[in-house]
C-alpha cells in the first residue's frame, strides 16, 4: 500500500518536473510567441500540422539515419526532440487560445448546455494529462517513445478544436447584425 | 500580400504552369528551385517580382503566381525524406560551380536556408525545414571525407 502511494507521488512529482522544465525552456528558448488575446486574430488560430509530425516520427528517416555514425545519430535525435517539443508547445498554445476564446465566449452567452461544457472539459484535461506524459518521454526517452501520446494529444486538441469553433462561430454569427436588403 | 479579387484563379495557375516549365524547368533540383523562388522577392516588402511573368501575364498575378509556387516547393520540400534532401543538397551544392567543402562551409557559418522560407510559414514548418538542412548539411560534411565531390559538374536532376 505505503510503495503504491510512493509510486503515484513520485509519478505527479515526475510530471510536475516535466511540466516546469517544459515551461522554463519555452521562456529560455525564445520559441514561444506571447498569446495575444485578440478575437479577430485568434478567429483563424489553426493547430499545427499533423503532417508534420508524421514525418518527425518517419520510419524512412529513422532508417536512413541508422545506417550513419553515432554522431550523426545522436544530432538527428537533438533535432527531432527539440522539433517534436516545438510541435507539443504549439500545439497547447492553440488550444491555450481556443480555450480563452471559448470562456470569454461564454461569459455572455447563457445557453450553453451542460453537455458542451462537460465535453470541453473533459477533452482540455486529457489534452494536458497526454501533452504532459507526451513531454515526459520525449525529456526521458526521445521523441520517438512518444509517437504515439503525441497522435492521441493533437486527436484531443481537434475534438476541443473542433467544439469551441463550432460554439465560436455561432457566437460570431449571433453577433454580426443582419444586412436588410438594398432597395 | 494582396491577393484581392482582382484577377481570375485561372491566369495564376496558367502563370504558375509557366514559371515551372519555363523559368524553373531549368534548375537541377528543388532547392535550387526554392532558393530562385526566394530571390524574387524584395527583402524589404516581401512582395515577388518577375519581369518575364508580369509582361505575359499582369504584375499581380505574377506576384501571386511566384507566391504559391514558393509556398509549393517549400512544402514538398518538408515532406521529402531526409535522404532526398541530402541527395538534393549534394545536386545542388554542385552545380554552384564551386568547390563542394567550400559551400558546405558557407551553409554551415552563414545559414542562407533560412531566408528562403516563404513569409506566412509556421515556426514548426519553419523550424522542421531548418532541423533537416542542418541534419543533412551534417551527412554531407560526414561524406566528404570518403566522398570527393567535383566541383562544376550536376547530377541528372531530382524531380
Amino acid at each position: 500500500m505505503m510503495s503504491t502511494i510512493i509510486i503515484f507521488a513520485g509519478a505527479i512529482l515526475l510530471l510536475a518536473l516535466v511540466y516546469q522544465m517544459a515551461s522554463r525552456t519555452e521562456t529560455e528558448g525564445g520559441m514561444g510567441e506571447e498569446y495575444r488575446f485578440d478575437g479577430s486574430r485568434s478567429r483563424g488560430w489553426k493547430l499545427p500540422s499533423r503532417m508534420l509530425v508524421e514525418h518527425l516520427f518517419s520510419r524512412l528517416d529513422a532508417d536512413f539515419i541508422g545506417r550513419h555514425s553515432l554522431a550523426i545519430q545522436k544530432k538527428y535525435q537533438r533535432e527531432r526532440k527539440r522539433i517534436t517539443i516545438l510541435w507539443l508547445r504549439e500545439l497547447r498554445k492553440a488550444v491555450g487560445q481556443t480555450v480563452h476564446e471559448y470562456r470569454m465566449a461564454v461569459r455572455t452567452k447563457e445557453d450553453v448546455s451542460a453537455a458542451t461544457e462537460i465535453k470541453i472539459a473533459i477533452s482540455y484535461g486529457s489534452f494536458q494529462l497526454l501533452w504532459m506524459v507526451a513531454c515526459g518521454l520525449i525529456w526521458l526517452q526521445g521523441p520517438s517513445a512518444a509517437q504515439a501520446l503525441a497522435s492521441r494529444a493533437y486527436d484531443a486538441a481537434e475534438g476541443l478544436f473542433q467544439v469551441a469553433v463550432q460554439l465560436l462561430q455561432a457566437e460570431d454569427a449571433e453577433t454580426v447584425p443582419k444586412m436588410k436588403p438594398a432597395l | 500580400m494582396k491577393t484581392s479579387g482582382k484577377f481570375r484563379r485561372p491566369d495564376v495557375t496558367t502563370a504558375m504552369h509557366d514559371l515551372q516549365s519555363r523559368t524553373l524547368a531549368v534548375f537541377p533540383c528543388d532547392v535550387a528551385k526554392l532558393i530562385y523562388l526566394a530571390s524574387t522577392r524584395d527583402y524589404n516588402s516581401g512582395l515577388y517580382f518577375h519581369d518575364g511573368l508580369s509582361v505575359h501575364f499582369s504584375r499581380e498575378i505574377a506576384e501571386t503566381a511566384l507566391q504559391s509556387s514558393h509556398k509549393k516547393i517549400f512544402q514538398e520540400l518538408l515532406r521529402m525524406s531526409l535522404e532526398n534532401l541530402v541527395e538534393q543538397l549534394e545536386v545542388f551544392f554542385r552545380s554552384t560551380q564551386q568547390d563542394s567543402s567550400t559551400v558546405l562551409e558557407a551553409w554551415k557559418n552563414l545559414e542562407p536556408y533560412r531566408v528562403v522560407v516563404p513569409q506566412d510559414s509556421d515556426t514548426v514548418s519553419k523550424e522542421f525545414f531548418f532541423s533537416n538542412i542542418r541534419i543533412a548539411l551534417a551527412i554531407l560534411e560526414s561524406r566528404q571525407g570518403k566522398l570527393h565531390l567535383p566541383s562544376g559538374q550536376c547530377a541528372s536532376p531530382l524531380q
